[in-house]
Formats: structure tokens, C-alpha cells, sequence
């Protein structure tokens, strides 16, 4: 920088020079808020192209975790007697009958699936029985007809119609000794959690390749 | 024009830039720190003692929309001085409507400028703030078209695009505003605007801070 100013030309560079010059102290502060404003509200482009497995691995996860809910949504309200008839029947079915209310072993099982009272299915929809409910139902039939649903249904879960009395015999032992020994079933005879577990894995999966197409 | 930017070169920008569009902070920081004191500079031109929170504003709309920046570091330039150039003239509009509504607030207002006046006077010497009170002193639009050619580094097209000016109509307003810079009494008078931070060697605060307290014992002598 010249110390003298000859001509005007001079002290109007020197002006404009001093107007350019590199930033004071007093200029600079505030950078710390400037970079965690940065931190803060930067978003990328387009997120899914400059980190596609970011994402799929997040849409896996979220998959995977509705499922969860979903599914244990469903152990939850099947467990209360809270689904429809078809539905309930699948799940009792696929269940063994120790996951009945009644029965005092289902208790520890329950929390494994976190159920969410918001997360049950509506409250439109109608209660149903529970096996323990039907066979109840069954054995107190006496003279009076049941109903052509209920026999469907205690058929379905005994495998005939000649099997619901012993069928009914065993859910109703266990259910009202509350014995620690699970009545033998006869076709599936998988625990609850295992079923949810290996429906949400499945599920998740499926899930999983759709975000992967969506994503990709 | 002979005096531009020192320091702040767009091939200096272009790497920080990139790795900023990709999310870096570190590299948002070296910007920030290469061109907040041009943007404060120039703000100060637009909307006066607002130009700190402007500028903030600036940086935050700044890094909202970086990660969709898709440009040179000339082209940031621009970009950057329009968004703190549209935000200083909604700061004015704003400011504009809060003084318009009571009297007395506007009488207070005068005096509250008068005294800082002359504080400034008194307090900020060093070169840069005389220059810049300077240019501030022209005409709006010579004034714009003075600090984006200058003080921002920007070259005619830039400054057109950051104003909205045709070419032309910049270059008029930036060579009247040099010229009557130049016929300014302080320049003319071969005030030496070097003086002050004239010592390039020394640190660029401490004189300025000698010289306000020798101000200072100044006033206080007289």
C-alpha cells in the first residue's frame, strides 16, 4: 500500500482499497451462530440420490418397525378378544391357547410385542370369542341349538366337528387350572411371539424391497 | 478498476464451495468467513445499523439453499449478494413502517441517529470506516453499485444481476459514483485514508483501537 498520495487517483484507489480490505475482528464474530445455522437448516438436493442406502436402510427400519407395531397391535387385541371372528380364529388357531386371556401364561408374553391401546383395531369393530368363550359356549349348550357359526368355528379349531368336545375338554382344563403343561394342538403349535416375529421379519423384507424401487 | 477484492478469490471459493453444497460445515464456515465481511459491508450500505441482523438472515436462507446450489463460486457471489440485497430492502420496509406510525418515536428516532452520528465519528476511524462512510454518502444506487463492483468483487454482469440492472445502467452508476468519490473534500483534500491502516504490517485491530483512544483524549482534552 503507497504511503503517499501523489495524485487523486491514488487516494481514491487507497479509498476503495481500504473499503475491500480483509475483514476486522468486529466483522468476524458471530461464526459460531453462522455454522450452527448451517448445521441446522442445510438440506441436501435430492436425499435420495447422494444417499440412496441411507435411505433404504431408514425405510427398512420404519418398515420393519410398523410391521412390529401392526403385528403386535394384532397380538394385543387378539389376546383382548378385540378382532373379528375370522381373524381371531386365525389367531387362536396359529397360536397355541395358553395366549388366550384366561390363561395366566399369556401374561409375560405380552409386553414382548408393546402393545399400543391407540394401536389396537377400532372399536367398530364387534368383540369376538375367544376359544375358551366358544367351548364355554359349546358345553353349556345343554338341549338348546348352537349356533351354526359357533360349530363352524369350534370345528375349524378342532379340526372336526367330532373333536370339539375333547378339543373344548382340553382348552377349558388349561384355561381354568391354569396349568403350566400347553394342551397338546393339533395341527400348528407355534408360540405367539414366534409367529410375530417371523411375520414382521417377512413383511419387513417385502417392505423393504418396495423402498429399495421407490428409493432407486 | 484497480482496487478490487484482496483475498477473496472465486478459485480460492471453489473448493469450500463444493464441499459446503455437500453439506460440509467446516467448508461453509471458510466461506463465511471469506465473505460475511463483504456481506456486512455492503448490507450497511443497504439497510444501515441492521446490516448485522440481515446478514444473519442472509446466511440462514443461504444455507437452507445451498444443498440445492448448483453454480461456480462467481455465481455464488451473485447469489449470495442478491439474497442479502432482497433481505436488506424487506429489513427497509419494515423498518420504513415501524417509523411511520408514531410522531414521537420518529423525534426520538433523530435524535437517537444524531447521537450515534456522533459517536461514529468519534469512535470508528480506521480507513475501512471512513471508506465506507464514504461511499455509503453517494447516491443509493451509486453507492450499491460502487460496494458490489468493489467491496463484493463483482464484476458488471454480476452486479446487474445481483441490482437488476441492465450492464449499463451499472456502469454509469459505478463510474459516477468513483467520480464524485473521487471529488470528494476528504479525498481531495489528500486526507490520507491510508494513515490509520496504512501500517500493513501490524494487526488490523490494534490501530484502530490506538487511534480511538487517542480520540478519546482528545475529546476529553477539549
Amino acid at each position: 500500500m503507497r504511503r503517499r498520495h501523489e495524485r487523486p487517483e491514488d487516494r481514491l484507489d487507497d479509498l476503495l482499497s481500504a473499503a475491500a480490505a480483509p475483514g476486522r475482528r468486529h466483522e468476524l464474530r458471530g461464526e459460531e451462530e453462522a455454522v450452527a445455522g448451517f448445521r441446522q437448516e442445510y438440506r441436501p438436493r435430492n436425499a435420495p440420490a447422494r444417499r440412496p442406502r441411507r435411505k433404504r436402510r431408514l425405510l427398512a427400519v420404519m418398515a420393519a418397525a410398523v410391521v412390529a407395531v401392526g403385528v403386535g397391535g394384532t397380538a394385543f387385541a387378539a389376546s383382548t378378544g378385540r378382532l373379528p371372528a375370522p381373524v381371531q380364529t386365525w389367531f387362536d388357531s396359529h397360536t397355541s391357547s395358553d395366549s388366550s386371556p384366561t390363561s395366566n401364561m399369556s401374561a409375560p408374553q405380552l409386553p414382548r410385542v408393546s402393545p399400543s391401546p391407540s394401536l389396537s383395531p377400532s372399536p367398530s369393530l364387534r368383540p369376538s370369542r375367544t376359544p375358551v368363550e366358544s367351548c364355554r359356549t359349546w358345553n353349556s349348550r345343554d338341549n338348546k341349538p348352537v349356533t351354526e357359526e359357533l360349530r363352524r368355528e369350534l370345528s375349524r379349531l378342532a379340526g372336526d366337528e367330532a373333536s370339539i368336545d375333547s378339543y373344548c375338554h382340553r382348552v377349558l382344563g388349561t384355561a381354568s387350572t391354569s396349568s403350566s403343561t400347553p394342551p397338546p394342538r393339533p395341527s400348528t403349535s407355534t408360540g405367539a411371539p414366534p409367529i410375530g416375529a417371523r411375520t414382521g421379519g417377512n413383511q419387513g423384507e417385502n417392505d423393504n424391497s418396495g423402498g429399495d424401487s421407490d428409493g432407486g | 478498476m484497480t482496487a478490487s477484492v484482496r483475498g477473496v478469490r472465486d478459485e480460492d471459493l471453489a473448493v469450500p464451495l463444493a464441499a459446503a453444497i455437500d453439506g460440509d460445515a467446516e467448508a461453509f464456515a471458510v466461506l463465511w468467513r471469506s465473505l460475511h465481511p463483504l456481506v456486512l459491508r455492503y448490507l450497511r450500505v443497504v439497510c444501515g445499523d441492521a446490516a448485522e441482523d440481515v446478514a444473519s438472515e442472509t446466511w440462514l436462507q443461504v444455507s437452507r439453499d445451498l444443498g440445492r446450489f448448483d453454480g461456480t463460486a462467481t455465481a455464488f457471489r451473485i447469489w449470495l449478494f442478491r439474497i442479502a440485497r432482497h433481505r436488506g430492502i424487506d429489513e427497509n420496509r419494515k423498518a420504513w413502517r415501524r417509523h411511520e406510525e408514531p410522531h414521537e418515536a420518529v423525534d426520538q428516532l433523530r435524535v437517537m441517529v444524531a447521537t450515534r452520528d456522533a459517536a461514529t465519528e468519534v469512535l470508528e476511524l480506521d480507513d475501512t470506516e471512513r471508506a465506507l462512510r464514504l461511499i455509503a454518502g453517494l447516491p443509493r444506487d451509486q453507492a450499491e453499485a460502487v460496494m458490489l463492483r468493489v467491496v463484493a468483487g463483482l464484476d458488471v454482469a454480476g452486479t446487474a444481476r445481483v441490482l437488476g440492472k441492465r450492464p449499463g445502467a451499472v456502469r454509469i452508476a459505478a463510474m459516477r459514483g468513483l467520480r464524485k468519490l473521487a471529488a470528494h473534500p476528504e479525498v481531495q483534500a489528500g486526507r490520507p485514508v491510508g494513515y490509520v491502516n496504512g501500517g500493513r504490517g501490524g494487526s488490523n485491530e490494534l490501530p484502530s483501537q490506538r487511534e480511538r483512544a487517542h480520540s478519546a483524549d482528545e475529546r476529553r482534552a477539549g
